[in-house]
């Protein structure tokens, strides 16, 4: 390398074409790991913060029940077709299913192994998922919206709690309708589960058959377990949409980031709910 | 001469920072009552901050912001029936709740905390909405409005309310000159009619000398010069002669 070349190299670079030195801020795997497990503690705090928010707002005013009864309208009767659907089909593919396990066995237990997982389990969290898909993640998208386009700062100057008018309502209804949804996806699964009973020539016993043994196993503990989970996995979808929602931010970007997450973040709890919920029946 | 009802705002050393960054670095500004205070700086200056703190919606890091005297964070703290003056906010995005009608949305402080009878609120609402030259539009969503007229929309909510101060976060902010003309007349006849102190915040040079009654300047966190709106083509500050040479306005 000449003497010349050397030169140029030794000479120092101008500020804008000098590489940037390595940041002290650029996270090793450690400092990544650790970011998640703050931003997980962040989001399960500011869940907390809201539920807790929501039940010291708890009350029925008359501009509360009238949103109220418009969410009750969203989250259940517009859901019922689909969850009829879901649950007609989750009801039928059991009966197919066990029919075929059964086979060299008996298929007499058909009306219970339906009965006790639609209400025990299929019911509740099949409900969840649909209800957080559904309508948390709209939640989230309508807050989160709200959020951004500074509809919620409005409300604030115009001394309008956002938990008490954007978060009760929400919380009451699907506290109400989810339960009750739950209940008819039940009746709708096991109504299922009966058609392919009778009209599913693999299966050798009678709806008579199914429904007495189904009668025979289901006790009211069952349904009320069923129930608890719906109620549960209601006030996870509300608390979880709303907290996404308030901490929203950045635009159009922002709210579709708090839209999937809320849905992700509402499904891991519903399962992990259902777990603690499953653990603590068993024990009592 | 109409019936004094605006309140005084008195801003001192307020400081804000957004992860370490100063964007309010002690801002002094006394506003009197009754005035339009119209607040100009450059983009990222942090005007819409310190609306924002006027406005409650920040807490400031250091500084107090005393409205007739009531320290801000005490006079939030209370109870809506308890405050002796209410405080309005226009926001740049007009901020309407979508799910609600034009009479819905301006009548929405009045029917959540049930202060007046359904006729009066009526009243209340047609009277807000002729003011803005809005009549008639009362069952339209705002996803049928245009810009300028969700704007005025918001303007009828913040009217609503009797407000004896108005915040303006760049109110003609993305319209066309007519209609710019049209919202500045509009702050002018809020004046005339009910006395409210005006704090808007635009970028809008020719806005800010024909609607203001003073005008501030805020650069670098700080209000480096405030002038009556027609001493402001004369200002000797050097900030001041920037921007309006920027903006042709030098006198």
């Amino acid at each position: 390398m000449s003497a010349t070349n050397d030169t140029v190299i030794m000479q120092p670079l101008p500020d804008r074409q000098r590489p940037l030195p390595p940041t002290a801020h650029a996270p090793g795997f450690l400092g990544r790991v650790g970011r998640s497990v703050l931003d997980v503690l962040q989001i399960l705090g500011e869940s907390v913060f809201v539920f807790f928010g929501t039940l010291r707002r708890l009350r029925i005013t008359g501009r509360t029940w009238t949103r109220i009864m418009a969410q009750m309208v969203r989250i259940g009767t517009d859901t019922l077709p689909l969850a009829f659907l879901v649950s007609l089909f989750v009801g039928m593919v059991l009966v197919v299913q066990a029919a075929d396990q059964l086979q060299q066995y008996t298929q007499e237990i058909l009306g219970s192994i339906v009965g006790l997982a639609m209400t025990k389990e299929l019911g509740p969290v099949i409900m969840g998922f649909l209800i957080a898909g559904r309508v948390g993640s709209s939640v989230a998208a309508e807050i989160g919206s709200m959020n951004v386009n500074d509809e919620i700062n409005a409300l604030r100057t115009m001394d309008i709690d956002p938990v008490l008018f954007l978060s009760v309502p929400r919380f009451i209804a699907m506290i109400v309708a989810l339960p009750m949804l739950v209940l008819y996806a039940d009746v709708i699964g096991i109504a299922g589960g009966a058609v392919v009973v009778a009209a599913d020539p693999a299966v050798k016993i009678s709806v008579h058959q199914y429904l007495d043994n189904l009668t025979q196993w289901i006790n009211f503990k069952d349904i009320v377990v069923g129930l608890v989970k719906g109620f549960v996995f209601a006030v996870i979808v509300s608390v979880i949409g709303c907290t996404f929602g308030f901490r929203t931010k950045g635009g159009s970007e922002g709210v579709a980031v708090s839209t999937t997450a809320a849905v992700v973040w509402s499904f891991v709890l519903i399962i992990v709910f259902d777990y603690i919920i499953v653990r603590l029946a068993i024990l009592f | 001469m109409h019936e004094q009802r605006g309140v005084a705002i008195d801003i001192k050393g307020l400081h804000k920072s957004f992860n370490g960054h100063d964007v309010l670095q002690g801002v002094d500004l006394h506003i009197e009552a009754g005035e339009i205070m119209v607040i100009v700086g450059g983009s990222g200056e942090g005007k819409s901050v310190l609306l924002r703190h006027i406005a409650g919606l920040e807490t400031a890091d250091s500084g107090s912001i005393r409205l007739n005297d009531a320290d801000l964070q005490e006079y939030l703290r209370l109870p809506p029936e308890e405050k002796a003056f209410r405080l309005s906010m226009v926001f740049q995005s007009s901020a309407l709740l979508n799910s609600l009608t034009v009479a819905e949305n301006v009548s929405l402080r009045l029917k959540e905390h049930r202060t007046h009878s359904r006729q009066e609120v009526d009243r209340i609402v047609t009277t807000c909405l002729e003011q803005v030259d809005l009549a008639g539009s009362e069952d339209k969503l705002p996803s049928e409005l245009s810009g300028g007229m969700r704007k005025r929309v918001a303007i009828a909510r913040a009217l609503a309310v009797e407000p004896q101060v108005i915040l303006y976060d760049e109110p003609t902010a993305d319209l066309d000159p007519i209609l710019t003309v049209q919202i500045g007349q509009l702050v002018q006849r809020i004046q005339q009619t009910r006395g409210a102190t005006q704090v808007v915040v635009a970028h809008n040079l020719a806005l800010a000398t024909e609607i203001g009654t003073h005008i501030a300047v805020l650069r670098g966190g700080r209000i480096v010069d405030h002038q009556p709106a027609e001493a402001f083509g004369r200002s000797t500050n050097p900030f001041t002669q920037e921007f309006l040479r920027a903006a042709h306005l030098r006198v």
